[in-house]
């Protein structure tokens, strides 16, 4: 019956309630959509790599290398020669490797020089594999794939003629490029929400061939570039690769061959687990995650504190209602409960609104933000955290509405049946 | 509330009077004593009018007597019960399934329909509820609002009666249920003389139906003629007259 009473008080001051609620649920769906952002690039963090048991590359920290090798950020600043890449990918414990060359750009984008064994081994999400939506991957030296944002981005399909150039500038036509070696686009990949979407696939030998003719890091002068139709497969020698993904055949071997890798005497090398750099790295990010965390808090102290304002400032007007329930016998304690229970159904309605709030931005701006920004926002159901949130929530609601009933109390105590208008 | 705490504060022994007060005291916080009363007794099924200046104490004295305001010294009994024996959860028990209780004016929540008002005191008290003698809650509400002339008011708001409308309607709540004890604080105020007097013709018809008690509070000493009994507050009160107001105050006029 109380119930009865608190909801149709709240039906009765519409306006009010519908502000209160209205506050409630933004706050409450800001605090959830942080959280499945949260998570959710959390998990698209931590499941851009799976199966692979070690990352190589050449001596520098281990951030670093996992953010060239698999995010495609930054610089390695020294290769692993074929060498050495050779004698890890051979060694007896390794099941595969899958080699990187990097350094090349298109319009912004990574050129990636790899070879089969990245289309057949990587693995991202568990157990999801590189696929093609057109095509197939590139075998010629002078062929190239397409990550699925970078076809989409530049409108480009198959048979297209594109250039590459040096380094991360802009391909201009300028002196640094490698205008006098076009590539075909010869597949493009299906989308996989991880970097691998956003960088372009070619062969070792084609990334080989691409500095054929270049001294020392410098293009060659005018008349000395060796035309394209004179490079061969078997006349290019790969000289080195920038890291390297590595499979153990049994995963307890890991260590150990993390142990060899540094210990290499040929030159300086180091191998990570790409978990626990992973892990690393995201403690990182956690504090941004942290300051994120805290604001949405915040905004949700701010509408528990609306709710308070709300019941509270209804008080005063109310002392006549109050008066009459004591006289029909309800008790002191019923009245702080009918109070209490106004603010719980405020929480309680304000944070299932939040809720649908949350799925509602969610499903219409999804499809937004993946267009104009590339980030693909999985939609999820509610995990345990944000279970856990929602009691702590009611919990909060129905403490705050304790002051308001407190109050209440006080006033029926020192009212008694004498009504103020 | 459970049943097991209002059964034992509601059976009200037969023979004993309505209200009897000896050496009852009261004062409110950090003031002097209010209400001195050495000696009172009303009678069952009588038809009390109870009259005094503004501040004098009467709406104290009926706050006491619902059990709101807690007894500080001296005894009360109510319906027999001592109410000064007992906590504040059982005279909440006692008040709702004993007493009806109208104000002078604004006596309806805003938020219940008429009907939902006048069914309130049923719901909150499981005793009252049983003294409908099986008949439908909302079946005696529609009844009770049609009695009073309100049939075609019940799914109104209650903010768009009248203001005689309203006072009938908090009869009507008042009375359902059959509560032994009727309290009523200036109820008719706020009304002209002609609702003055169907007004009080309905609460005495009512009362008698039911053989429930009176007490009928107001400053219109021109009503005073149709009741039994007649108690001057300054007669029974010896607590020194707390000048709240100028003793100038005409009769009738709503304080
Ligand atoms: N809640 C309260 N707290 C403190 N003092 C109060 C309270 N209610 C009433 N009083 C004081 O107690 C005295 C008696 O008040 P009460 O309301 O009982 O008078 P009354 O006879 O009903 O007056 P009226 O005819 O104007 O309604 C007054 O002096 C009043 O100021
Ligand atoms: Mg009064």
């Amino acid at each position: 019956m109380l119930i009865q009473l608190a909801w149709n008080s709240l039906l009765n001051r519409k306006l009010t309630t519908l502000l209160t609620l209205g506050s409630i649920a933004c706050s409450v769906g800001l605090l959830l959509a942080v959280e499945q952002v949260r998570t959710g690039a959390r998990d698209a963090f931590s499941n851009t790599i799976s199966g692979t048991d070690l990352i190589v590359g050449a001596r520098s920290g281990g951030i670093n290398l996992l953010l060239y090798t698999v995010f495609r950020i930054g610089n390695a600043t020294n290769n692993v020669s074929y060498q050495a890449y050779q004698h890890f990918a051979n060694h007896k414990a390794v099941a595969w490797t899958i080699p990187y060359s990097l350094g090349d750009s298109h319009k912004g984008y990574r050129v990636v020089g790899t070879t089969d064994a990245f289309y057949q081994h990587y693995r991202y999400y568990g157990d999801r594999q590189v696929t093609f939506t057109q095509g197939q991957q590139p075998q010629g030296i002078f062929e190239v794939a397409l990550g699925s944002d970078v076809a989409k981005a530049l409108g480009y399909e198959l048979g297209r003629k594109i250039t590459l150039s040096h380094g991360m500038r802009e391909a201009v036509g300028d002196a640094a490029g490698h205008d006098d070696k076009p590539f075909t686009v010869t597949g493009i990949l299906a989308k996989t929400g991880t970097p691998i979407d956003r960088s372009l696939y070619i062969t070792l030998y084609g990334m080989e061939a691409l500095h054929i003719d270049w001294q020392d890091g410098a293009p060659p002068m005018l008349g000395e570039e060796i035309p394209v139709d004179d490079i061969r497969a078997e006349t290019l020698q790969i000289k080195s690769v920038t890291s390297f993904l590595l499979r153990t055949h049994r995963r307890v071997d890991s260590l150990r061959l993390q142990r060899e890798v540094n210990d290499y005497r040929g030159e300086p090398l180091m191998a990570i687990l790409p978990g626990v750099t992973l892990a690393e790295l995201w403690s990182v990010v956690g504090y941004a995650e942290d300051a994120l965390r805290v604001v949405s808090v915040i905004v949700v102290i701010v509408g528990f504190l609306g709710m308070l304002v709300a019941v509270y400032t209804t008080l005063e007007e109310r002392r006549r209602e109050m008066a009459i329930l004591r006289a029909v016998g309800l008790g002191q304690g019923k009245i702080s409960s009918l109070l209490i229970m106004e603010s719980g159904l405020l929480t309680i309605a304000g944070s299932l609104l939040g809720i649908a709030l949350l799925y509602a931005v969610s499903i219409t701006a999804q499809p937004i933000v993946e267009q104009h920004f590339g980030i693909y926002i999985p939609i999820r159901p509610l995990g345990q955290t944000e279970f856990t949130y929602l009691g702590v929530l009611w919990l909060a609601g129905l403490l705050i509405g304790a002051i308001p009933a407190w109050k209440a109390y006080r006033n029926s105590l020192s009212d008694g049946l004498s009504i103020r208008i | 509330m459970s049943t097991a705490v209002s059964t034992e504060a509601q059976t009200p022994s037969a023979g004993s009077p309505a209200i009897a007060v000896r050496d009852l005291r009261f004062r409110y916080p950090g003031g002097a004593d209010v209400l001195h009363i050495p000696e009172f007794h009303l009678q069952r099924g009588q038809h009390a009018f109870l009259y005094g200046p503004s501040g004098s104490g009467k709406t104290t004295l009926l706050g006491l007597v619902a059990g709101v305001l807690e007894v500080q010294q001296g005894s009360l009994h109510v319906l027999g019960a001592d109410l000064g024996a007992l906590n504040a959860a059982r005279r909440d028990a006692f008040r709702a399934s004993n007493l009806g209780y109208i104000f002078q004016m604004f006596n309806l929540i805003a938020y219940l329909s008429v009907e939902e008002n006048i069914m309130l005191p049923c719901q909150v008290s499981p005793e009252r509820r049983r003294r409908l003698n099986g008949a439908d809650l909302r079946e005696e509400a529609r009844r009770l609002a049609r009695h009073l002339g309100l049939g075609d008011y019940l799914h109104r708001n209650v903010l768009q009666l009248s203001v005689g409308q309203q006072q009938r309607v908090a009869a009507a709540r008042a009375m359902i249920g059959a509560p032994s004890l009727l309290i009523a604080d200036e109820p008719t105020s706020a009304l002209d003389y002609d609702h003055r007097g169907r007004f009080l013709d309905l609460l005495f018809e009512r009362c008698d139906a039911t053989g429930a008690t009176l007490l009928f509070v107001s400053h219109d000493q021109t009503l005073m003629g149709r009741f039994q009994t007649q108690v001057a507050l300054s007669d029974i009160n010896r607590a020194a007259p707390q000048p709240t107001q100028p003793p100038s105050a005409p009769n009738g006029q709503a304080g």
